[in-house]
């Protein structure tokens, strides 16, 4: 059974101030797809998500979205379907919560003049999915870094995407709502949502993620089921890392535990 | 629950603003009149009714018209560029209208080309210091820091020209120019404010219909796009519509400076929503704020008239000191 191919990014570089920063990427995401973008500092994953939104844009090669050019869409049809969180938001306004996750619908809402429909009801649910139905009413400048982020988040769920473009989403958290927000976005994509998401952390990416891409110096280094890229080899090579990779024993996905230098 | 609290609050704000805004109406139309003499007044031809209709009630509809732009252009500024400090005065728009009005009073343009000579050379002045700030900060990738302080060397700039200019001028013409140029709302010719209550409004109408688009765009250009605003066409757009705003508010009035950094500043503060309500809220709250100041500059050296502009320089000043340094 061959799925859809959603998003194919097609021999494409990109540089900026006179550094290539993206070699020559080929990746293809298919529909239902749970992929991880691993890869050290400076690997270029940022960039690659960004030029996969149609944000940058490449000097060289393709990005097709459902069989079109990126370029060609939209800009208003582009943001129906696609939900990017970028890895910094800064707020400066003390929006209240609800109204903050409501300009999420924005592309979805009809363009008028007179009438401005929000859709609260649908922005009711998507906190409670997210289960932060508690910070109603709580201005976002008053929320912790945790908190504002499972709001960001929460606001490009309302966009209600086909693809979800996530950068580092959940680095601010502590571990009980990096699991948390995880499976939030595992259910997501099991009712068919098309998730990619840049990630530091090896575990949460081996245990999440139908598929790992592992960058490196602005390639593609491996790519494929979490079992195949995280090996300890590969690991090593890209992080310069010791490294003991071991089995989850409850999931069965591998699991990465970091050596000390001074234990060598 | 917690959502009914928030739209009364919001209401109550409401009322608030529009209970401060009825009292300086009828302070400016009635000083030391009560409402009933106004009302008489405005039935008699002669006397009090003249000076009601002929200067008091047309410069306090200046005054409403003047705050309430200045107020709301601040507030889509500061959404726009993610900075509490931008208003047309410090992104340089006033400065670059008063060069354009210094223009055309120096060249004459009003005698030559009737009435609309000042406002449009006010625009086209703005427009010129606007874009220079846009062009600057395009290669800046519209960095909000970078804007507000290209705007600040763009106002210094035009600010310099508008005073090379008056060093041009014999001092017989420099004194009203001068006195125009530090807010001054007493100036107004009558004839104007049947154009100036459209030309107001409709800018001001168009504004209020974008608040959502002002809402996405405080969130930067990246995620504005994300969410389906183009950002760049949409800096034009209000880049335009507060040009022109203040274009208009300096050819009234001269440069009222603080009206549209304060006014939306305390209300964000006590309305925490999105531009939608905050929209409205800063034309009553600025319009009021300004009839207030026209007032209190019409009266407190009484009979001596203050420029309006030095009085809201004043007040907004010490208003914004105290909330900068009481902020946690």
């Amino acid at each position: 059974m061959s799925r859809q191919i959603l998003l194919s990014i097609q021999n494409v570089s990109f540089s900026y101030a006179k550094k290539e920063i993206i070699h020559n990427i080929c990746l293809h995401i298919e529909e239902g797809e749970f992929v991880g973008i691993i890869g050290p500092n400076g690997s270029g994953k940022s960039t690659l998500l960004r030029i996969s939104t149609g944000f940058l844009r490449p000097y060289k090669g393709d990005i097709i979205f459902s069989g079109k050019d990126i370029r060609k869409y939209d800009i208003k049809t582009l943001a129906k379907n696609i939900a990017t969180l970028p890895q910094s938001m800064e707020v400066f306004f003390p929006h209240c919560v609800e109204d903050f996750i409501a300009m999420g619908r924005y592309p979805h809402l009809r363009h008028s003049l007179f009438k401005q429909d929000r859709d609260m009801g649908l922005v009711k649910d998507v906190m409670e999915t997210m289960d932060i139905a508690y910070m109603t009413g709580r201005r976002i400048t008053d929320l912790s870094e945790g908190e504002r982020q499972r709001v960001f988040l929460a606001q490009c769920i309302a966009q209600d995407p086909i693809l979800l473009l996530l950068d580092e989403p959940v680095s601010h958290f502590d571990i009980r709502y990096q699991i948390k927000t995880l499976e939030i976005l595992e259910n997501l994509n099991r009712d068919g949502m098309t998730i990619v998401i840049v990630l530091h952390d090896l575990n949460l990416a081996s245990e999440f993620c139908t598929r790992v891409v592992l960058m490196s110096e602005g390639k593609i280094f491996k790519e494929g089921p979490p079992n195949h890229v995280l090996t300890f080899q590969n690991i090593e090579e890209i992080y310069k890392t010791v490294v003991i990779v071991k089995e989850n024993p409850i999931s069965g996905k591998p699991y990465i535990i970091p050596i000390s230098q001074k234990y060598l | 629950m917690k959502e009914r609290y928030a739209i009364w609050r919001i209401r109550f704000i409401f009322i608030i603003l529009i209970l401060l805004l009825v009292c300086a109406v009828v302070l400016s139309i009635g000083y030391g009149k009560g409402i009933n003499e106004i009302i008489r007044g405005l039935t008699e031809k002669e006397g009090f009714g003249f000076v009601l209709r002929k200067i008091r009630i047309p410069r306090t509809i200046l005054a409403l018209l003047i705050g309430g732009s200045l107020s709301i252009c601040g507030a889509s500024l500061q959404s726009i560029l993610r900075n509490s400090l931008a208003e047309p005065y410090t992104l340089g728009i006033s400065a670059g209208a008063s060069l354009g009005i210094t223009i055309s009073v120096i060249l004459g343009l009003n005698n030559q080309l009737g009435v609309f000579a000042n406002p449009f050379m006010g625009f086209m002045g703005a427009m010129g210091s606007t874009s220079m700030v846009y062009i600057l900060s395009r290669k800046k990738l519209f960095d909000p820091g970078a804007m507000v302080l290209f705007g600040i060397v763009v106002s210094l700039v035009f600010s310099s020209l508008v005073f090379l200019l008056f060093s041009l001028l014999d001092p017989d013409r420099m004194h009203g120019v001068i006195l125009w140029l530090m807010g001054d709302l007493s100036s107004l010719e009558n004839e104007l404010i049947f154009f100036y209550i459209p030309a107001f409004l409709i800018p001001a109408f168009i504004l209020f219909c974008f608040s959502r688009e002002l809402d996405i765009l405080s969130l930067g250009h990246e995620k504005a796009q994300y969410l389906g605003v183009k950002s760049q066409r949409a800096y034009k757009v209000f880049f335009i519509l507060t040009s022109i705003l203040t274009g208009l508010c300096v050819s009234a009035a001269g440069i009222i400076g603080f009206v549209g950094l304060i006014v939306p500043h305390i209300l964000r503060m006590v309305l925490n929503t999105g531009n939608r309500y905050l929209l409205y809220a800063s034309y009553i709250g600025g319009a009021a704020f300004l009839v207030f100041s026209d007032v209190f500059s019409r009266y407190i050296l009484y009979p001596v008239e203050l420029p309006v502009g030095v009085v809201t320089g004043i007040i907004g000043g010490v208003i914004l000191l105290v909330l900068l340094i009481e902020r946690p």
